[in-house]
Order: C-alpha cells, then structure tokens, then sequence
C-alpha cells in the first residue's frame, strides 16, 4: 500500500506549490486587516477538500482505475491510500496554518488568543474529514464530475450547520463542556470516516471496469 | 511439479450488456503458449479480458487461471498475473523511476532491477514524464511494468495497435522471451492479425460475442483457404464449404473452410492459403450481407 500512497502525493506535489503560495498571500492580507486570522483556517479545508478531488480527476485522464484492480488487493488498498492520504494532507495543512499563525501572532501581526486559534484550526481539520468523509464515497459512486456537485451542497450543508452553532453560541446555548464533547466528537468523527473508508471500498470494488 | 497443465481455463463464458452479450465462450490456453485473440472493434476481446481480470462480473461460465479458481482466489490469481492495457495507466506527471516506486510499494514480487534493466533496454529514461513520452514509449513502459513482476500469466489488450512495425517488432521479441521457459503464457488480444501470425500458437477469433473459429494457428491457416473464381464457377460451389463470399463484378472471392476437402472436391478451383485477416474479413463479412 506504500506504492499507492505515494502515488497520491506525487500527484499533489504541483498543488502544494500552490496552496504554499496561497497561504502566503492569504496571510499577507490577515496581517493587513482585511480579514481576521480565521481565514487562514479555512485552507486546512480546502487542503483537505482538495486533495482527494484532485487525484479523482486526474485518475480519469488515463487507465489507472482499472489497472490498480488487477493488482493483488489494488483496488482495497488504493481506496485506503487515498483516505491516507487525505488524513496526511490534513494533519500537515492544520500542522503549517498552526505554525504560520503562531508566527503571526508572536510577530504581534494579530492579536487573538493562541489557544483560539489553535482550536480553530482543531476544528477546521475536522470539519475538512467530516466533509471528506462524506463526500469521498459519493465521488467513487457517481464519479468526480457529479462529485464536485455533491460536494458543494455537501459544503453548503456544514457551513449552514456551523453558522447556526455559532447563532446557537453566541446567544449562550452553546455553553456546554466542551473537552467531553470534543471527545464525543473526534470518536464519531474517526468512526465516520473509517465507515466511509470501507464503504468507498465497497463502491469500487463493485464498479465493472 | 505443476498440478496444472494449462495456463488459462475458460469454460462457457458469459457477459450480457444488454445491447451487446459474450456468449459461451470457451477456450484454453497451455503453459509455454501464446494464444492469439482476434476480431473486429467490438466484438468483445476486451471484455472477455476484464472478465478474466474481475473488472467485469461473468454472467455464467467458469475461469481458471494456474489451476485457481479466478473469482474465488482473485487475491493469488492477480498475484502471479499481469497486465497490458491498449492506453498506458500511468499519469503524465509521473516518471518511469516514479511508477518503479509506486508498483514496487503496491505489487509483491515486484524486481526494481529488472524494471530498470528493461528500462534500459527499451530506451526508455527513468526520469522523463509520461506526458513526453510518444504512444510507443508509453506502451514499452506498460510492458515493463508488467514484466517486472514476473507473473505467470501475461495479458495484453490491444496494446500493440496504433505502434510503428519497428516497436510492435520490439515488444513481440520481448513476449517470445517471456514464455521461452515454457511455464508461462500469453494471451494477445489484437486486430492487427500480422502480430498473431507471427507470434501466437492458438487463436481464437470472436465476431459479435461468439467463438467463430478456434484452434492451432497452424492448423488454422493449413485449414482455411482463399478460393478466386467467376461468378459461374462460384455458383457451382456447394455454400456449406465457404465461410464467406464475396463477389465483385469481375472477380469472386470466398474462405473455404477444409482447403484439402476443398481441392478434392474441385480440383479445377485454385484454392490459395488463407491468412488469418481473410478468414476475419470473409466471417465477418459474410453476417453483414
């Protein structure tokens, strides 16, 4: 399965170039107050989102789907190095916008709470395997195109879902203990994306080629 | 000691698609044998490939590759078998040295220094993209990929058509040193009928999903016969021994099926040998009229 994860990141390897560039312009107008540093969060999504769609389309541009199937476990194990993958690009997006706003904020370029931010990039890297984790399956079910349809309303639902908690917080309801409740949470949270892991696996393996 | 003799078991094949279904296919292919697989574009050569590959799902019918069962023991089956495809899988981005990486972590019993040998030898450079490489490059690092794990079973879609006669030469030495132990085998499937003739042992040739004709190519060839004759003559020809006619105004042409049944029937009717592109045009042909 090693072959197959770095399969994926010799794919991603011109994006990176990319985002890196992002995150640099993006934090160059965070310090210049046009908008807060949460902005920077939010690559950790788009990272994570990315990544796998990226690599769906690109499989389409040749045979590769079908020749990984006739490898000894190809097509299991090409499935579970995508969601590796995605899990890696993830950690390491939530890993460099820690590091970039803790440098920011050491700088004195902004000024919010270390542990905040921290949290708020905790957040974003599990909001960004939520919508994976959803949306991954749909892709290996009705393919990138109808994927990038489905992951817009998919995005559309989470951003709803967390504007209202944050409607919900702001008016006090959501004062509840918080370290129980992020346990509770990160535990679904791995369970839903192992089930969609295996459920990805499932559509593939049942595709005829 | 072996337990099986043939490389490749086929028994009664069936795949319905609903606008097109293989049908009742059988065919076996020994250790140490090339098997040549023939017809016109879709007459289901490739189907009948991913059905021995778990990329289509058969209908019916049974398929033993080494002695396994292919659907039961896919896991060890895909393990001593290997792959060609008629387009190059691997990303433009990617590099031979990269696709080395990838398979040598995906595939077990992958040899990275024979890959390399046969990069080498095929004149291919490991650190080149795909997307410089021309159709022929990307087939040569196909069959690479493939050779490199060493199966026992070698399995090639179309994977010699659009290439030059210089490297379609190539590759065709590359399979002959392949089943020279005499232990692995070979199935090409192919429009391109010169390869079969000058490659395959056996061949079967599908036309709409069926086995029209099947055997040693040798045999075939011997068989089947190339009659030119006038439309009077022709006429006088009993139809059960022609597979296929056609005529022209000035000039017929037909297969005849026992070429030495044939000339002692008719003595007067020159009867040429036959090539295996005629016996594909006369069949196919013949259920277009």
């Amino acid at each position: 399965m090693t072959g197959l994860c770095k399969k994926e990141l010799y794919l991603q390897k011109r994006q990176l170039t990319s985002y890196a560039w992002i995150l640099i312009v993006y934090s160059i107008l965070t310090g210049a107050g046009v908008w807060g540093p949460y902005i920077l969060t939010g690559m950790v999504v788009l990272v994570g989102l990315m990544c796998p769609l990226n690599a769906f389309a690109l499989d389409q541009t040749c045979r590769w789907e079908a020749y990984v199937c006739t490898l000894p476990e190809g097509g299991r194990n090409a499935v579970r190095a995508r969601y590796g993958v995605v899990v890696l690009m993830t950690l390491g997006s939530m890993a460099v916008v820690a590091a970039d706003l803790m440098l920011m904020r050491a700088l004195g370029v902004i000024q919010e709470e270390a542990g905040a931010l921290l949290m708020g990039t905790l957040a974003s890297g599990g909001i960004c395997l939520l919508l994976t984790a959803v949306i991954l399956p749909l892709c290996y079910r009705f393919g990138i195109e109808k994927g990038r349809v489905l992951m817009i309303a998919v995005a559309a639902g989470a951003v709803g879902t967390l504007t209202a908690v944050g409607w919900l917080t702001a008016r006090g309801m959501g004062k509840v203990c918080l370290p129980p409740l992020a346990a509770l949470l990160t535990a679904a949270l791995l369970l839903l994306f192992w089930g969609s892991c295996r459920l990805s696996q499932r559509i593939f393996l049942a595709k005829e080629r | 000691m072996s337990s099986y003799d043939d490389a490749v078991s086929v028994s009664h094949l069936t795949k319905d698609y609903g606008v097109f279904r293989l049908e009742d296919v059988s065919m076996t292919v020994p250790k140490g044998t090339v098997m040549g697989l023939i017809g016109e574009n879709g007459a289901g050569k490739s189907t009948f490939l991913r059905c021995l590959l778990g990329l289509a799902h058969p209908d019916a019918g049974e398929i033993r590759i080494l002695g396994m069962d292919a659907a039961g023991q896919r896991r060890e089956v895909l393990a001593r078998t290997a792959v060609v495809l008629d387009e190059c899988p691997f990303h433009e981005r990617m590099t031979p040295r990269m696709v080395g990486v990838v398979l040598g972590g995906a595939c077990p019993g992958w040899d990275e220094t024979e890959f390399r040998t046969l990069l080498e030898e095929l004149e291919l450079p490991a650190d080149k993209t795909v997307k410089e490489f021309s159709r022929g490059m990307k087939m040569k690092l196909s069959m690479a990929a493939a050779l490199a794990r060493h199966p026992q079973v070698l399995l090639l879609d179309e994977a010699t058509s659009g290439l030059d006669p210089v490297v379609r030469d190539h590759l065709l030495d590359k399979l002959r040193d392949f089943i020279s132990d005499g232990e692995r085998a070979v199935i090409l499937s192919s429009h391109i009928t010169s390869d079969l003739e000058k490659l395959a042992d056996y061949v079967t040739y599908l036309h709409r999903g069926r086995v029209t004709a099947q055997g040693a190519k040798d045999e075939l060839l011997e068989s089947y016969g190339r009659l030119a004759c006038t439309r009077a003559e022709l006429a006088e020809v009993d139809p059960a021994l022609l597979a296929g006619t056609r005529i022209g105004q000035f000039q017929c042409e037909a297969l005849v099926r026992d070429k030495a049944a044939f000339r002692r029937r008719y003595p007067g009717l020159p009867v040429d040998p036959a090539s295996l592109e005629d016996i594909m045009v006369f069949t196919a042909g013949r259920d277009e009229r």
